[in-house]
């Protein structure tokens, strides 16, 4: 191969142009062991891609890989898996409705049920109208004791007042300035 | 497909997966690692193996996808194929890395992911456009173009390396 033909061909690589018949003749001439000194600095690139497609794993993948794939762990534990989420799903659902019977049917004597406002507490409507009665005079009595306890606010009305005496002593005192100035002048 | 016949299609081109794994992802232990999950996954989407459809650009695909999956959980965010994270960036001179060699190895792996997968089919497996265009779904003009550029610009970073180092001596 002449040199021309080497450089033809190298700018036709570069450009993306060459077919892969002349690339292998690219790569075979940069396997030779003296290379014109021109064409030195493309040596690396061309040696590095014949170098590589060399590369062999060293592995025994039948060995190694088909162990692991013989294992039907895989298939088992995705099913698992998949399974898994749907019990899991259906068992919390089921948990939930559970505690809400539960927590329903143990409210005790089922006094705080609303079906006991359908039913009458007292036969006889004399006896209803007194406890009516005796039930409203204890919530008043009640009423009225913490009403007395409010009562005590009224003695810091009282010290208020004693405190609006201040703002007549600012008064005069505002004056009594005032007069002062007015004599200066 | 029997688990027979998947082991020999299997055993026809782990070469071809472990080279493309070890370009994407690095390291020898990377790729023969990968390259068993790539038989695992194979062996669980046997059934969906579509007899027609091309066992290589299948397993390549797969390949691809999970290597794709590593580079993204090593740098923790989503990976742009046409990323072009190094582009004005001479590796090799920055490194001071005198071995020509190794400075050609040192361009390609510092070349956005898609780049770098066209010219290892084209360039070191030696595939034809078309097949390339199988192996990994992207069309032949689109593979063209940036087998074109990527050449390009490893030309003008060995030039530039050359220059560098005549200078230097």
């Amino acid at each position: 191969m002449n040199e021309s033909k080497i450089d033809e061909l190298l700018d036709k690589y570069f450009e993306g142009e060459t077919s892969l018949g002349e690339e292998k003749l690219l790569k075979e001439f940069y396997s030779r062991p003296v290379i014109p000194e021109q064409y030195e600095k493309y040596a690396g690139h061309f040696r590095f891609l014949s170098l590589e497609s060399d590369e062999i794993s060293d592995i025994d993948f039948y060995e190694i890989s088909f162990d692991e794939i013989n294992k039907p762990k895989i298939y088992k534990t995705e099913l698992i898996n998949k399974i898994g989420y749907t019990i899991t799903a259906v068992a919390a659902v089921a948990a939930i409705l559970i505690m809400a019977y539960i927590q329903y049917s143990s409210i005790p004597n089922k006094n705080l049920r609303l079906d006991y406002l359908k039913y009458d507490t007292y036969k006889n409507p004399e006896i209803a109208y007194k406890e009516t009665k005796k039930t409203l005079l204890y919530v008043s009595e009640e009423m009225n004791k913490g009403m007395e306890q409010l009562e005590k606010l009224s003695e810091f009305d009282k010290s208020m007042n004693e405190l609006e005496k201040i703002s007549d002593f600012n008064k005069y005192q505002s004056k009594f300035f005032k007069g002062e100035s007015e004599n200066e002048n | 497909m029997e688990l027979n016949e998947l082991k020999i299609k299997i055993s026809e081109c782990r070469n071809l997966l472990f080279r493309f794994a070890r370009r994407l992802l690095g390291s020898r232990e990377d790729a023969e690692d990968l390259v068993q999950e790539v038989f695992v996954k194979l062996w669980q989407k046997m059934d969906k193996l579509d007899e027609k459809r091309n066992f290589n650009a299948f397993a390549m695909t797969v390949t691809k996808n999970l290597c794709i999956d590593k580079l993204r959980a090593r740098r923790g965010k989503f990976i742009e194929l046409d990323e072009e994270i190094t582009y004005n960036q001479n590796y090799a001179r920055d490194f001071e890395i005198k071995d020509s060699v190794e400075q050609a190895k040192l361009l390609i792996e510092n070349l956005p992911l898609k780049q770098k997968m066209i010219i290892h089919l084209r360039d070191i497996e030696g595939f034809e456009y078309e097949e390339i265009s199988n192996l990994l779904g992207y069309n032949i003009i689109d593979i063209k173009v940036t087998l074109c550029r990527t050449r390009k610009k490893i030309r003008e970073q060995l030039m530039e390396l050359y220059d560098y180092e005549r200078i230097e001596n």
